[in-house]
């Protein structure tokens, strides 16, 4: 089993920072790296690419989570971080395109920390994406 | 000139440079004539670059903008965009739409309530502070932003509401860093007792520390007595701000077991400040300590400590260095013989003033004619 050390926020909200990094408590030797946008995200990743995982927020000004993962998989440096994308309910369009570009898992703003800690564990078990699991029954039949 | 059509044909251009000039160019056209179109577009679940786009320029529209994200926000019955134009109004932080934010506290969705709390905690404005506690109970996440909010507007009202926050189990790790803030000199005493122990005594350490030096407070040694083992094991975390915050407190704790760490990190350039006030803390009882370290040669910066002696008045115990190999050390057995005023001090004083180092012998002197000699 893999361990939690390093993580980097993708979002534009100073508060969802927080909150990650009150629920990501537990994973008590993690190093969080905050971004607040996918701007700032790249440059971080190209100063340092070595995560764990990246938590994104779809919607951000400057560079949004979509244009982030469109780069990221341009330049095929970064495509083995796995990614969670977070986002609002019903933004199946913005999942759907995110699964396309290789997201690992999303979840759904507001989360409970609980659903969370589910898929960073199923992350650090090797387990398989969930959503490729659960969404590539909607893939096929776009 | 690029017609309003053209130019709102940018909004959604993948290229942030594209999309600034056209904004900068759209803001030339009454507003009347592209406001709906990013309204519109807020909307817009299929082009996320366009809705960030329009997101973007309604925020470089500033207080333009803020009446028709108002209509959004109370009327559009798309929840999404209800929730961007809170988000919007948020980072235009203007005090126009408060009624409007203050409202959507209430509106059905959840996202669009924590946006709207967040984006009150942005105007910073206290007219929120009573609509922000009336959410302090509804879905977590809207609790937290309102937590949040309180902090950022700040004032007596905020942080006594935030002080009650503390018994709410939930919410305590937020409240803390929210107390962090905006908190004052009451609000360390309302903290001390986190540091006993669970998951919170760190958060709390480091929010003690850091409204002490907002503050410019010094909190009384008795908030630590209790505590130093905890502080101790913190002087080996691996995070920065941890380890600085652990040493912080142990100065301000007056506890011996901080002489040794103290010493230690003399030469350190972020605990240094701390470690020298730690030692005056502690006072006379360290002077053996710090003579010792001080014979050490291999110690980086010991004339710091040879200073500490001569701010302690220990002029007697800094007579041994005399000769030291370091200028420094010698400078400041210069300036330490002053206090001692004797014949011995004097006779050190001169040898000095003959120094090879121009410091060290201009110390000399200075001190020299202070006793009129």
């Amino acid at each position: 089993m893999g361990t939690l050390k390093k993580v980097l926020l993708v979002d534009d909200s100073k508060l969802i920072h927080q909150m990650y990094r009150l629920v990501l408590m537990r994973y008590k030797d993690c190093k969080l790296v905050d971004a607040m946008n996918g701007l700032e995200a790249l440059d971080v990743l190209s100063q340092d690419g070595v995560f764990d995982l990246i938590l994104l927020d779809i919607n951000m000004p400057i560079m949004n989570g979509i244009q982030f993962m469109e780069k990221i998989r341009a330049d095929g440096k970064h495509t083995r971080i796995p990614i969670i994308v977070v986002t609002t309910e019903g933004k199946e369009d913005d999942t759907l395109k995110a699964l396309k570009l290789g997201a690992w898992a999303y979840l759904v703003k507001p989360f409970k920390s609980e659903s969370l800690y589910e898929l960073v564990e199923k992350l650090l078990a090797n387990e398989p994406s969930p959503l490729v699991q659960a969404g590539m029954r909607k893939l096929k039949a776009t | 000139m690029d017609s309003l059509r053209a130019l709102l044909g940018k909004i959604g251009h993948p290229e942030l440079e594209e999309r600034a000039k056209a904004v900068r160019k759209l803001a030339g056209f009454p507003p009347a004539d592209y406001m709906p179109f990013l309204i519109e577009a807020l909307g817009n679940h299929e082009d996320a670059t366009l809705r960030n786009g329009a997101m973007e320029a309604l925020g470089a529209m500033d207080r333009a903008s803020v009446p028709y994200l108002l209509k959004t926000l109370s009327s559009e019955s798309d929840e999404e965009a209800r929730l961007f134009a809170a988000n919007v109004l948020g980072d235009i932080a203007c005090e126009d739409a408060l009624d409007g934010l203050m409202n959507a506290l209430n509106d059905p969705d959840v996202n669009v309530r924590v946006a709207s709390a967040e984006a009150l905690g942005k105007i910073g404005s206290p007219k929120a502070i009573d609509a922000l506690k009336g959410v302090l109970h509804d879905y977590p996440w809207v609790t937290m932003a309102a937590i949040d909010a309180l902090s950022r507007i700040g004032g007596e009202s905020a942080i006594e509401i935030l002080h009650a926050c503390l018994d709410m189990d939930d919410y305590k790790g937020m409240t803390i860093e929210a107390i962090e803030k905006a908190g004052n000199r009451k609000s360390i005493r309302k903290l001390t007792p986190y540091m006993e122990s669970g998951e919170m005594k760190e958060i709390a350490l480091k929010v003690i520390v850091n409204i002490a030096e907002r503050e410019g407070i010094r909190p009384e040694a008795p908030y630590f007595m209790n505590h130093i083992p905890m502080l101790l094991e913190l002087l080996d975390s691996p995070h920065d701000d941890l380890r600085k915050a652990a040493f912080a407190a142990l100065s301000w704790s007056d506890d011996i077991r901080g002489l040794s760490p103290f010493i230690k990190n003399i030469s350190d350039d972020v605990l240094q400040e701390y470690a020298i006030k730690g030692l005056l803390g502690l006072g006379r009882k360290t002077v053996p300590a710090i003579v010792d370290a001080i014979r050490d040669k291999s110690r980086l910066q010991r004339f710091v400590l040879a200073r500490i002696l001569q701010m302690m008045g220990e002029s007697m115990a800094l007579v041994q260095f005399a000769s030291d190999p370091d200028p420094e050390v010698r400078v400041e057995v210069a300036l330490g013989m002053g206090k001692l005023g004797t014949p011995k001090a004097e006779s050190v004083l001169k040898k000095l003033a003959e120094d090879p180092s121009e410091e060290v012998s201009q110390a000399a002197k200075n001190t020299l004619q202070r006793f009129g000699k």
